[in-house]
């Protein structure tokens, strides 16, 4: 069995982002990392590979040529085979199009298992994943922070649900399975692995070796559009009210210039205290007993 | 007339929390676009649901109930709530970002090839009328406005928390309209598996709904049991200020503040912490705030929804027995 993982190249947005135009934010001065996401997919397809339950890894990225560098780094963590998806006409995709492109892709490869990010750190939309099962007519189990794969036919995984519960889903395989930050922690990488997998060759597809139309990808492929970015509203940073003394300013600045809610003072014996607070809390719904 | 929808979660005949921040977000819309707000809401033996409803704005609720939708099975109730979509073809379809709300809202913006805007955190409409969807991207640096222009419904899921509860002040009842849906058992290949309930108190804090932190008032690691103790009680875990941390009574990844994690619990319990504005950084924002330290001058109490002047180490462990007291008189009656 043949695992793919598909692996999606981003600006860093550790760094400072700069909003250019209406509705970019592309520098080409900007670095470009593999979603962290995406490289837990890689390292876990890996891992199946390493405990003998894949054969190959397969890694597979629509984006511009420079994410053959996403590619590489993929490789080198011990990925067998890369594709790159690249196309001008690929520019402008929605979750939507990039998943008619990866699916056009991988339908033509032998695969039992397809991994991604549960979401990439750019768009944050986490929705190629399941576009591309639909596609694919295959199923989808989305967010896990543990999986299993006891056989060729079947994958389980944990899902995170609220207040500390998981749900344990099984799907039959092939399927696809979107993982969460934390399954598992992505290898590291020498700069000199990375070079050394520059020689290794990525299989290079565009719009016309995928047999699609212009009609099906970029913003034509869509089914949403960004109409405007800007940023989120700025911190509030408190300044302190010039009429007070000096004394009352320094404790405003240490209190971070918090207002003062004035809460409930509840005092008595430590047992009086408790079931006062433990009332309260249910009948606030706080609690639930 | 079109319809705005909104698809409430339930569980065990009541609604999700988010609930009310969906449905005035749609009543919102539905009278800037003059549109019926309906809610659709799935699970078995749920026609009591619809009566919760009334005066909140909606006008019609649609329960579908069935059996096979007792809980929450991500390809029935995506075939259920696609089916109801295409029947009657809302303009807009909204959900709550909980786990199973977007997991849902994916997958019917899967089958139905249609767009979705995840965990949006506010709403406008163009000059179309369009609705103008906005959401934090690249880690919450650029917030980005999106519409989905070709496609009916436009579907979007709210992140919750994010948005105001309303009250309409409505005087109208809400049509309830039951509906059974011909659900294909047949072509699930997703079968659950059962749930796992993970110790509370091993969750990361920035997951936990509940957190009891402690300061420099527990004294020694030894004592940060009672906290543990505490936040199991209450399904929460355990978070700490930098000098319990220092001191080694607690793992650093506990710590919350400026230098540790910022936090936004339902209830945040801080236990003999002073309150510096280091600490209070990274959990003023938190839903309810209870304080208990002995010295009435600890800034913590400012800041704090209920403030106990008392020994933790006296108190803690009252609230402790007291929640199993609850329980146990719960559990005979």
């Amino acid at each position: 069995m043949n695992i793919v993982a598909c692996v999606k190249q981003v600006v860093d947005t550790e760094h400072l982002v700069e909003i250019v135009g209406e509705t970019s934010i592309d520098d080409p001065d900007l670095p470009r990392v593999v979603n962290t996401c995406d490289l837990v997919a890689v390292e876990e397809a890996i891992q199946l590979k390493e405990k003998t339950r894949a054969d190959e890894v397969i890694v597979v990225s629509m984006g511009p040529p420079s994410a053959e560098d996403a590619l590489y780094r993929c490789l080198a963590m011990g990925a067998d085979r890369a594709l790159l998806l690249c196309d001008p006409a690929f520019e402008g995709s929605d979750s939507h199009a990039t998943a008619v492109v990866l699916a056009k892709a991988i339908s033509s490869l032998e695969y039992g298992l397809i991994l991604c990010g549960k979401r990439s750190f750019d768009s944050e939309a986490g929705q190629v994943g399941y576009y591309l099962a639909e596609m694919l007519e295959i199923p989808i189990i989305s967010g896990a922070i543990k999986m299993e794969v006891p056989s060729d036919e079947k994958v389980i995984v944990q899902r995170k649900l609220r207040g500390g519960y998981r749900e344990v889903l099984e799907a039959s395989l092939p399927a696809v399975v979107t993982v969460e930050m934390g399954l598992s922690e992505p290898r590291y990488v020498s700069l000199r692995a990375v070079s050394g997998a520059k020689r290794r060759e990525i299989k290079r597809y565009d719009m016309k070796g995928l047999k699609l139309s212009s009609e099906d990808v970029g913003q034509k492929g869509s089914k949403t559009t960004v109409v405007s970015l800007s940023r989120p509203r700025p911190k509030r940073i408190f300044v302190p009210d010039s009429h007070l003394s000096a004394t009352e300013r320094l404790m405003q600045v240490e209190s971070g210039g918090l207002e003062e809610k004035k809460g409930d003072v509840m005092s008595g014996s430590p047992q009086e205290v408790a079931s006062k607070l433990v009332q309260s809390l249910i009948s606030q719904r706080i609690l639930r007993i | 007339m079109d319809e705005i929808w909104v698809a409430l979660e339930q569980e065990e005949g009541e609604l999700d929390d988010v609930s009310w921040e969906i449905v005035g977000q749609g009543r919102e819309l539905a009278d800037r676009l003059s549109q019926r707000l309906c809610a659709v809401i799935m699970g078995s033996d749920i026609s009591a649901l619809g009566e919760v409803l009334n005066h909140s704005g909606v006008d019609e609720a649609y329960l579908l109930d069935s059996p096979n939708l007792g809980s929450y099975s991500p390809e029935l109730y995506t075939q259920a709530l696609s089916m109801l979509i295409q029947e009657r073809t809302p303009q807009i379809v909204l959900l709550g970002a909980t786990p199973n709300g977007s997991d849902l809202a994916s997958r019917v913006a899967a089958k139905l090839r249609i767009g979705l805007v995840s965990d949006c955190i506010a709403f406008d409409l163009n000059e179309k009328g369009l609705l103008l969807q906005s959401k934090p991207t690249h880690k919450a640096k650029v917030c980005s406005t999106i519409v989905s222009p070709h496609v009916k419904p436009q579907l979007a899921t709210i992140r919750p928390g994010t948005m105001e509860v309303k009250d309409f002040h409505s005087t109208k009842k809400t049509k309830v309209t039951k509906i059974s849906p011909r659900l294909d058992t047949s072509k699930c290949s997703i079968r659950a598996a059962g749930f796992i309930k993970t110790d509370t108190v091993a969750l990361p804090v920035e997951e936990a709904d509940v957190i009891v932190a402690g300061g420099r008032g527990v004294g020694s690691g030894e004592n940060f049991r009672l906290l543990e103790e505490v936040a199991r009680a209450f399904e929460g875990t355990v978070g700490a200020s930098r000098v319990a941390v220092d001191n080694r009574w607690v793992p650093r990844e506990r710590q919350v503040g400026q230098s540790g994690k910022t936090v936004k619990p339902k209830l945040y319990i801080a236990c003999g912490i002073s309150g510096s504005s280091h600490h209070v950084l990274g959990m003023k924002d938190s839903e309810t705030i209870v304080a208990i330290n002995t010295d009435p001058n600890a800034p913590i109490f400012k800041l704090a929804d209920v403030a106990i002047l008392g020994d933790l180490l006296e108190v803690v462990p009252a609230i402790t027995s007291e929640i199993a007291q609850q329980k146990g008189a719960r559990e005979t009656k």
